[in-house]
């Protein structure tokens, strides 16, 4: 609970943020102390992220108000946070790629003369001092932001916050890149930084992490916020308890998954020892009429685990087998030609043509354009007929096929984005966040769709989503990803979301096992 | 607090250098073929002739260099150049050099924050603002002169580009020494330069950081065209005429020196010390092609060919 | 059949109708002002100068679709036009149009390519092969005009259809035909609008954006060719100055006729209306003997104009 009389440093007062269809924040009130380590906890959507964006002034609130230090402020602009000292440290690093670190450092601060002109040997000077200084850390100014890693750009994102007398630093996910050691190190600075007085905000799925380093906790969900508490007055089930919001048994029957039944159902897809870049040693395998759901925090490697079973991302190595035959996929049409279809989790940026008509989205694949086209020539009347099928049978809203895209409601567009994929009458399914950003009303229907493909068609059907009452409902067998790789596998009995949160946010990458 | 182990960060010096500098590289290349194909190549006096057509093009070229950085194109540059000329030629005779040259100066620094205005504004690509510019200024100029290119009858004029300093050294390559310089301490010394940096890198962080973009590049296309009005007076003095044609094909060239300095056209990245390379080994070549006989229209056809390679090249790298 | 062409036809006017409003004011515009303007001679001059920025417009629609655009086409059409007349005595009329076809399709295939494969800035890429074939057709006989004097390849412009319409015009109608029929009723036309509306999600749709991007700049290329054909068949010459200025105007009409330069819409019906609108404003122009510089300058301001109207609509 909030003690009443505190003198806090920052306070927002009743915010309230629409996002056209969705109430974002709703009526939320946050404080923060001086000199503390607060973190900020929630599913996706539930509203930290706005709440921080609103905080450094990338956007409005619609209602509420804002005070710093005891006195009314309105930040209408990040420049306006910077001057009150706040400072957000996105997931997107903006910094400047060509450009030297310590131009990065002291973008818009440059040392200069009356007539303007700049002196890079105190700025560069000045910047190796500051990183060794605050973080003991010696650092080549002169080098160029695209020679770094991501623990390093961080660090010049955080040096740059420092160099604008930051006092109050929100990090948003910083550890989602970092390996062990470079966490370490973040932690280190993080602590140094409120020893000298300053305030982090940290926003981070990692629960253990926030045990570790957070001194007070504020929970969020559904725009709401719940509590905010001392971290070591509450143990991780409460927490996870408080960001889910059931008190569902976290006592639950866990049937951890060490051989699969090979009985009469078919294998569908089998995926053995596959490797890249963003994904390790995935083994994984479906079968008819199953879903098999991806769960894990947010660059866990689920999305990036399709992408290379379906040939969007290069594979280094792995075996892939449909049905039993190995099959060799390169690239996306490979994938669709040998039945494994992906429907993007971006319908926007990745899948769906917001200009061309209802009508060409839905055939709008290799495939499908070739299937009823003869010489590449097609008829418009074959096109609707075979368009007008798949309308009905996802129950599309549309005011008519030769309808763009654009004017469709997001449940709808989502649809049509399902609806091209299946004209290509696939076997496997990897449907990614396939019922974000729709109404409830659509959610159901979909979900309904979902477990027709399964169960009635027999498809077998990878799901990979953040919602994890969407795993429950749906998923016969659930594989926990963590750092790009598979570490646990379970059947989907008697699981609670708070059980499956606890899984996703604390889970140790162990040795992995054949699921 | 405990010493952390120190990060040292590799030194990737030199090999930024080397990606910065390459076309200085190649340019010593060019020189070593140009030597064996033509004795004539390495002379004073062949190099001379060379650097006397070559201040002009430069010139805009740094220009150019300024309007790329920012991510992004000024095409109106040789219309600005024989508008200037055609200007000039009509009203020398009543305002004299001084208040002639002034006047044009700034006509080329309205014409270009003009294109910059709309470019801001309204957001339309740099690339159509300035076609539309090139068009419209290029037409106004034949216009003005009835197609007839008009003479300029004051002879104290032609010393703009005729006159040298000991007798010696032609004014036009004190001008471009004198840009070149400017140029190198404005985007490497000056904060505004760095501004220019900052833009081309990433626009949406630079606003973040509150640099006023539009004003921005507003200013560099004004500058660019300033220094198009200026090339056209020395190009004016040296054909003493005022001809519409006069800016004819020093766009291409412009753009061909900044590419193959290794400035990338997407803004943020290079610079004009590459375009002062670029440049050398444009009228190298050019010059080697000559003394080889080849015949102009060829020339043109392997100077695009190499501006070309050298631009698959440079993606390549990055 | 009919009700479903004529539905088709009314739906398409509408969306196009304030281009073909505004060319319909230019009309009334050139009917009042010159007693000549409005005479069948006229007219067919009009259409049958238009015929050539007509066929290279359609090739650069393409091109612009897919979300590049096309610099080279004035001096493809020089360089093939030349190529073209020179070869004609020596294997005949038909084997040289082949070979010129051929050329223009091989030419715009290799901008593709380097534009594609490499991922070169169209821009660039189209101004440097602006700059060689510019140049490569400079270099054939340094400039000097060839005259044709193969009758059969002279009456391939020199005719007309049904005594009255020169054949010209017949053949950027059947391009034109072509090029709408290809991108309305073709996979590949979908293809082309795809890849130009979003190029990722193409790809993920197993659509290769890479053969996509070199077909389409081999059909500019093409047009070209035809355009460099007919071109030195009207005039009786192959020269290297023949297609200067057809890359500028080409874009001006592309623009005017609505097409963003981003890629991804329009159509060639509304090409077809800035063709028109240039085709009739230069037409007026000259019947009042405004000099062709004024032409210039007018055309700048249209390309401008046109683009902020088009982004107003957007907005």
């Amino acid at each position: 609970m909030i003690e009443v009389g505190q003198n806090y440093y920052i306070e927002m007062k009743s915010i309230v943020k629409r996002f056209t269809a969705t109430l974002a924040l709703d009526h939320v009130d946050f404080f923060v102390n001086k000199g503390e380590i607060h973190c900020l906890v929630g599913e996706n959507g539930a509203g930290k992220s706005t709440l921080m964006k609103i905080m450094s002034g990338v956007i409005q609130p619609d209602e509420g108000k804002i005070f710093v230090g005891g006195t009314r402020v309105k930040i209408d602009h990040p420049s306006i946070a910077h001057r009150l000292s706040i400072s957000l440290i996105p997931q997107e690093l903006n910094l400047l790629p060509t450009l030297t670190v310590g131009e990065n450092v002291f973008l818009g601060l440059e040392p200069k003369n009356s007539l303007g002109f700049i002196n890079w040997e105190e700025l560069h000077r000045k910047t190796e001092n500051q990183i060794y200084q605050e973080f003991g850390i010696k650092i080549n100014s002169r080098a160029l932001i695209s020679d770094l890693s991501v623990a390093q750009k961080q660090l010049v994102m955080v040096a740059r916050a420092l160099q604008w007398g930051s006092k109050i630093l929100i990090l948003d996910e910083p550890t989602a890149r970092l390996s062990k050691e470079e966490i370490k190190m973040l932690f280190e600075i993080v602590k140094s930084f409120r020893e000298k007085g300053g305030t982090v905000i940290y926003i981070s799925h990692h629960l253990e992490e926030v045990k570790e380093i957070g001194d007070r906790i504020t929970i969020f969900r559904d725009g709401k916020r719940i509590i905010t508490e001392k971290v070591q007055n509450l143990s991780l089930d409460k927490i996870i308890e408080y960001m889910i919001g059931k008190k569902r048994t976290t006592r639950t029957s866990l049937t951890k998954l060490v051989k699969h039944d090979e009985n009469s159902k078919k294998k569908l897809l089998e995926v053995r020892g596959m490797l890249n870049k963003k994904v390790r040693n995935i083994n994984l395998g479906v079968y008819e009429g199953e879903i098999v759901a991806l769960a894990g925090v947010t660059g866990s490697g689920r999305s990036e685990i399709a992408r290379a079973i379906c040939g969007i991302d290069t594979r280094e190595k792995g075996e892939i087998k449909l049905m039993g035959k190995k099959v060799k996929i390169r690239n996306p049409v490979d994938a669709i030609r040998n039945g494994i279809i992906y429907v993007p989790e971006d319908r926007k940026s990745q899948g769906i043509f917001l200009k061309m008509s209802v009508c060409k989205n839905l055939l709008l694949n290799k495939k499908t354009l070739e299937d009823l086209s003869t010489l590449n020539f097609y008829l418009m009347r074959v096109f609707k007929s075979t368009a007008q099928k798949f309308v009905e049978l996802l129950n599309i809203v549309i005011p008519s096929l030769d309808a763009p895209c654009l004017s469709l409601s997001g449940g709808n567009q989502q649809k049509v984005l399902l609806g091209k994929w299946l004209t290509t009458n696939p076997t496997v399914i990897i449907l990614d966040e396939p019922t974000r950003g729709i109404d409830v009303g659509v959610k159901f229907e979909f979900y309904e769709i979902i477990k027709k493909l399964a169960k009635e068609h027999r498809k077998g059907i990878i799901l990979i989503s953040s919602e994890l009452s969407e795993i429950i409902k749906l998923s016969d067998r659930i594989l926990i990803l963590k750092k790009g790789r598979i570490v646990r596998a379970y059947l989907n009995k008697n699981l609670s979301e708070a059980k499956l949160l606890n899984l996703i946010t604390t889970v140790e990458v162990e040795n992995e096992t054949k699921h | 607090m405990q010493k952390r182990k120190n990060l040292i960060l590799e030194n990737t010096k030199i090999r930024n250098l080397v990606r910065k500098y390459l076309i200085f590289l190649i340019l010593i290349v060019l020189l070593i073929v140009g030597h064996l194909s033509d004795p004539m190549f390495i002379t004073l006096r062949n190099q001379k002739n060379i650097m006397l057509n070559f201040s002009v093009p430069f010139i805009l070229s740094i220009g150019q260099t300024m309007v790329i950085l920012t991510g992004g194109i000024d095409l109106s540059i040789g219309s600005v150049v024989s508008l200037t000329g055609v200007t000039l030629a009509f009203i020398l005779p009543k305002t004299g050099i001084l208040l002639g040259v002034i006047i044009v100066l700034l006509m080329g620094g309205a014409i270009g924050a003009l294109n910059g205005y709309i470019i801001s504004r309204f957001k339309i690509l740099p690339f159509l603002v300035t076609l539309s510019s090139m068009i419209v200024y290029e037409g106004l100029a034949f216009i003005v002169t009835g197609s007839v290119p008009v003479p300029i009858t004051i002879p104290a004029f032609y010393k703009i580009d005729y006159g040298s300093i000991f007798g010696v050294i032609p004014l036009p390559v004190i001008y471009s020494a004198i840009t070149f310089i400017l140029s190198v301490i404005f985007l490497n010394y000056h904060v505004i330069g760095r501004r220019v940096y900052q833009l081309g890198n990433d626009e949406k962080t630079a606003k973040l950081a509150g640099i006023k973009v539009n004003r921005l590049k507003i200013g560099i296309y004004m500058l660019n065209g300033f220094i198009a009005a200026f090339c056209g007076i020395i190009v004016a003095s040296r054909i003493k005429l005022g001809a519409p044609t006069a800016g004819k094909g020093f766009l291409f060239d412009s753009i061909a020196a900044v590419c193959l300095g290794g400035t990338s056209l997407m803004g943020g990245q290079g610079g004009v010390i590459g375009t002062l390379g670029g440049m050398l080994l444009m009228v190298n070549l050019k010059n080697i092609l000559v003394l080889n006989d080849v015949s102009i229209y060829i020339q043109d056809a392997i100077r695009g060919v190499i501006i070309l390679i050298s631009v698959i090249a440079l993606s390549k790298a990055r | 059949m009919k009700q479903n062409i004529k539905f088709i036809f009314m739906r398409l006017l509408r969306s196009y109708y304030n281009i073909y409003l505004v060319l319909f004011i230019i009309f009334v515009i050139g009917l009042a002002s010159h007693p000549i303007f409005g005479a069948s001679q006229n007219l067919i001059n009009i259409l049958r100068q238009i015929s050539i920025l007509l066929i290279i417009s359609v090739g650069q629609n393409f091109v612009i679709l897919i979300g590049g655009i096309d610099l080279s086409v004035g001096s493809v059409i020089s360089f093939i036009s030349v190529f073209v007349v020179g070869v004609l005595p020596t294997i005949g009329p038909f084997l040289s149009i082949l070979a010129g076809l051929t050329l223009g399709f091989i030419i715009g295939a290799i901008n593709g390519l380097i534009i594609a494969k490499f991922k070169i800035m169209p821009f660039i890429m189209t101004f440097c092969s602006w700059v060689i074939y510019q140049g490569l057709a400079l270099s054939f006989r340094e400039g000097a005009c060839m005259n044709v004097y193969e009758p059969s390849y002279l009456k391939l412009s020199s005719s007309y259809i049904f005594g009255i319409l020169p054949a010209p015009i017949l053949y950027s109608l059947i391009v034109f035909s072509v090029g709408i029929l290809v991108l309305s009723r073709t996979t590949f036309g979908v293809r082309v609008y795809a890849v130009g509306g979003n190029e990722e999600a193409a790809r993920l749709s197993g659509i290769n954006p890479v053969y996509t991007k070199i077909f389409v700049y081999a059909i500019s290329g093409f047009f070209a060719g035809v355009a460099a054909v007919i071109l030195s068949s009207l005039l009786q010459i192959g020269h290297a100055l023949m297609g200067v200025g057809y890359e500028l105007d080409s874009i001006a009409a592309v623009c005017i006729g609505g097409t963003p330069l981003t890629g991804g819409e329009g159509s060639i019906i509304g090409t077809l209306g800035g063709v028109l609108i240039m085709g009739t404003i230069k037409n007026l122009f000259n019947l009042h003997g405004i000099s062709p510089y004024v032409q210039q300058i007018a055309t700048g301001m249209i390309i401008l104009i046109a683009v902020l109207i088009a982004q107003k609509k957007h907005q």
